[in-house]
């Protein structure tokens, strides 16, 4: 599934009878439209982005982010600390340079 | 224009700050697909500890759903750990040097994040969530190629 939904730039190409035979085919064993799959060929081919989630699942989960509970703010640093924190108060000699929070 | 988002930006946008709209912002326009962010398994792993370490489950889901908009995600390579070794001195610590190697590895020069240590790493620059022009310029080149 693609997020690169604005599909505004418009390409004419001409292929053999042979290659639309095999598009449509193609297409049709998918259920997806020959554009469609031409999208996914250049893709896959030339780089894009792929997301491992649909649109309706991304959006979910954004929305559940924007309405979900918050935290007081962390400073950008002490997040930083927050890995080594366990470590640091039970070996508080192996840190001698770092003031306690 | 493909960016980094460090793991802060993700903790922001479930923090009661300044900080928390203008990350809801970036974080909208991917999914929306305006925008061209990234982020990687060692960023995203830095919010999980976090997630699983505060207190009164306040950022209870936070990791899922940081997965599951912008998966998938960019690996620590044997490249990657590398180059984070190779990464001059300074103030970074050992994470940050692995999300600024990963962003060089990939070819990604901008990092979304709120943490200045970044201004060190050369060829990468910092966007910050409170730099309205810089997040702006940031999402104005949208999703095309850098």
């Amino acid at each position: 599934m693609y997020t690169m939904l604005m599909l505004t730039e418009r390409l004419q190409i001409l292929v053999s009878p042979e290659q639309k035979q095999r598009l449509e085919a193609e297409a049709r064993a998918r259920g997806e439209s020959v554009g469609g799959l031409v999208r996914d060929a250049i893709d896959e081919q030339y780089g894009g982005r792929r997301f491992t989630f649909s649109d309706e699942e991304r959006t979910a989960a954004l929305e559940r982010t924007r309405s979900a509970s918050t935290i007081p703010f962390i400073a950008p640093d002490a997040l930083d600390r927050i890995a080594g924190r366990e470590i640091e108060d039970e070996h508080p000699e192996l840190f001698p340079g770092r003031a306690r929070q | 224009m493909r960016f980094f988002l460090d793991a802060n930006i993700l903790v922001y946008s479930r923090s009661s700050s300044e900080y928390r709209d203008p990350c809801l912002h970036v974080l909208a326009a991917i999914t929306q697909g305006h925008a061209d962010g990234c982020t990687s398994t060692a960023a995203l792993e830095e919010v999980w500890h976090l997630e699983l370490t505060a207190r009164a489950d306040g950022l209870h889901g936070l990791t899922a759903d940081a997965y599951g908009m912008l998966a998938p995600l960019l690996p620590v390579t044997d490249e990657v750990f590398s180059r984070a070794l190779s990464l001059p001195g300074g103030s970074l610590g050992s994470n940050d040097r692995v999300h600024a190697a990963t962003c060089l590895t990939n070819g990604i020069h901008t990092i979304f994040s709120a943490d200045g240590d970044f201004d060190s790493v050369e060829n990468l620059r910092r966007v910050d969530p409170l730099d309205e022009h810089a997040v702006g310029e940031l999402l104005a080149r949208g999703s095309s190629p850098e």
